[in-house]
């Protein structure tokens, strides 16, 4: 009777065809993920700090100093005469959340507006940025708000300080722009 | 090379991968030599903030017992135009605080930073300070203030060479 032999697998347990198997695995996968982190810690997006995610890049600081200054004056600025108009303005910049509670705001202002004929004003006069990543940024504004009405004879000027944040947007319509999340005036 | 000793240099090669993984997965790129640009101007972002807060809280606090040292503070953190205005200016500063027994505990708010280079930047500052002395009666007032810098980078330090009030 002759006797049945099973091949042996050579060299042990390094020698397994399983563990060969396995270890290519995840040699390659380990490969493969570490080319794509190195490749992502070295190369962040132009002018982006890979630590913070800050934007360096000028342009893009200077775009966003730009948008901040222009929105923060729009959402500032009304006239008794053209009221819905500039809340359209300024609301057409705000993102959902924040334009509920723009609208809100300035509904409890509509009739003292309109019956006292009031105009606000706003002018950035120096903004610079506090924190900006690509998709949001932190902007201190420096706004004068000059407040004239039929009720009294000289203007009335505020300096204010206000924080804007801001948010990209992202629809067909607006991809790209800055838009503002919240506005708060430092006391 | 016979199987066995293929094996063996995938699972050094294994650890090797794994090591280096573990490494950019907990120290990112700072574990790759060198520094890149935005790294670097990330970096002065920081140094630029905290040499502003610290000039400007120097500038506007105001004990009278102490202002020669926090004159000297000040006068640490300055060059150029604004640090030669300011000293002319210390005397009569002195003289006002001592006459008017004036404390002033400086907030600074937030930084912001509106242009930047290597060796100068422009700063805006909002801070508030709360004063007390003898034309306030012993109450503490709040002043808001908006200040814009000029900084520029010497021997490795930000100094305010321009402090202007904004109006």
């Amino acid at each position: 009777m002759s006797e049945m032999t099973t091949p042996k697998a050579p060299g042990g347990v390094l020698g397994s065809t399983w563990l060969a198997a396995l270890l290519t695995a995840v040699v390659v996968g380990l490969g493969v993920f570490t080319v794509f982190t190195g490749y992502d810690a070295l190369t962040p997006p132009q002018g982006v700090t890979s630590e913070t995610g800050q934007v360096t890049d000028d342009d893009a600081r200077a775009g966003l100093l730009v948008a901040a200054a222009d929105l923060s004056q729009r959402v500032l600025t009304y006239h008794h005469d053209t009221f819905d108009q500039d809340l359209e303005v300024a609301g057409a910049r705000l993102t959902p959340d924040f334009r509920e509670e723009y609208d809100s705001a300035m509904e409890q202002v509509r009739a003292n507006t309109q019956k006292n004929k009031i105009s606000q004003e706003a002018t950035a006069v120096s903004s610079a940025i506090i924190s900006a990543t690509t998709d949001e940024a932190q902007v201190l504004v420096f706004v004068n708000q000059e407040t004239s009405s039929a009720r009294t004879k000289a203007n009335q000027l505020v300096r204010n300080r206000l924080v804007v944040d801001l948010v990209r947007l992202d629809g067909q319509a607006t991809d790209g722009q800055w838009a503002i999340a919240g506005v708060n005036v430092l006391g | 090379m016979n199987l066995r000793g293929f094996n063996l240099l995938l699972l050094l090669l294994g650890l090797a991968l794994g090591a280096t993984l573990a490494l950019l997965l907990t120290r990112g790129s700072e574990a790759l030599p060198g520094e890149t640009e935005a790294e670097r101007r990330g970096q002065q972002y920081v140094e630029v903030s905290r040499a502003a807060t610290a000039e400007v809280q120097a500038f506007l606090g105001i004990h009278h017992d102490t202002v020669d040292e926090q004159a000297q503070t000040v006068l640490d953190g300055a060059t150029g135009d604004f640090k030669e205005q300011y000293a002319d200016e210390l005397d009569s500063l002195k003289q006002s605080a001592e006459d008017q027994q004036s404390t002033a505990v400086a907030t600074v708010l937030e930084v912001g930073i509106s242009d930047i280079d290597s060796t100068t930047a422009k700063v805006l500052v909002a801070a508030n300070t709360e004063v007390t002395s003898r034309s306030t009666d012993g109450e503490v007032r709040t002043v808001p203030w908006r200040i814009q810098l000029d900084m520029v980078k010497e021997g490795g330090r930000w100094l305010t060479s321009g402090l202007e009030f904004v109006g």
